[in-house]
């Protein structure tokens, strides 16, 4: 156990309440559009930590570069995919939850 | 002048190319980076490489703008610290006892030219604190917002500032616009 595998737990701890608080956000949330928040913005954090975590136990600089162009691509995709959902139910006039009409 | 596609814009051949042999490059280097210096991943590496070429040039024929170093790790700098203060915000309103939300949708006059820096634009609002697009309709960005009581207008034409500053577009931005 040398300081970089405290590192790694400490960041993996912190990638586990991100993940945790985006799924808690996905069920508490009120609809579609806020639970797309929590899922899309969450997630990423909770991922970033887990790939920089996983780049301190690297065996080579090809991992590395690996594990980082998961990252990104996660990232493309997800911005994406929020777009797509977040689209798909405005043009169908789903309508936000909002404070004053509940 | 004959030509096989009749409506490609008239590109001399060695352009063309270059083109395909730039992206080959890429592509060539992408494989290389995902397979170590095994000389046997050329077995796959090779067809792959050449068909990820093809798809890349019919896809997005040209890129026309440029990124500096510097401005790419400026904007990555920004974009890290902003998208943890995204993540942990969205955390601290899921789990905080009485859901503090107060979510609204605002429109976003877009200056950014459509084209690459507007999806670019778009895609990281949905990544950044509390907002996401929810419709793109020619220059007027709807925008899901967390909480209302933030200064979204502002951080929005913040990072669109950004967005432009990475592109090297210069954004001429009228006072009052955007209240």
């Amino acid at each position: 156990m040398n300081a970089l595998d405290v590192l790694t737990g400490l960041l993996l701890a912190g990638a586990l309440f991100f993940f945790v608080a985006g799924t808690v956000g996905l069920l508490r949330f009120p609809d579609l559009y806020s639970r797309l928040h929590a899922l899309t913005k969450a997630d990423n954090v909770g991922l970033g930590l887990t790939v920089l975590a996983l780049m301190l136990q690297a065996e080579s600089w090809s991992e590395v570069f690996k594990l980082g162009l998961i990252w990104v691509m996660v990232l493309a995709a997800s911005a994406t995919v929020c777009f797509l959902i977040g689209n798909e139910a405005y043009r169908r006039g789903v309508r936000p939850w909002t404070r004053r009409s509940p | 002048m004959t030509t096989i596609a009749p409506n490609a814009p008239a590109v001399s051949i060695t352009f063309r190319l270059r083109r395909y042999l730039v992206r080959a490059v890429w592509m060539a280097l992408l494989w290389l980076g995902l397979n170590g210096l095994d000389g046997n991943s050329w077995i796959v590496g090779t067809p792959v490489v050449l068909v990820a070429t093809w798809i890349s040039v019919k896809l997005l024929p040209s890129v026309s703008w440029r990124w500096s170093l510097r401005g790419a790790l400026v904007f990555a700098a920004y974009f890290l610290r902003q998208s943890v203060l995204g993540g942990w915000d969205v955390a601290r309103r899921a789990i905080s006892p009485r859901l503090a939300l107060s979510p609204t949708i605002v429109c976003h006059p877009c200056q950014l030219p459509s084209g690459p820096s507007r999806l670019f634009f778009c895609s990281a609002i949905s990544l950044l604190p509390g907002t996401a697009v929810v419709a793109i309709a020619e220059s007027n960005i709807s925008v899901h917002v967390l909480d209302d009581s933030t200064s979204v207008a502002e951080e929005l034409r913040e990072l669109e500032r950004r967005v432009g500053g990475l592109f090297g577009l210069e954004l001429v931005r009228e006072k009052g616009a955007a209240a």
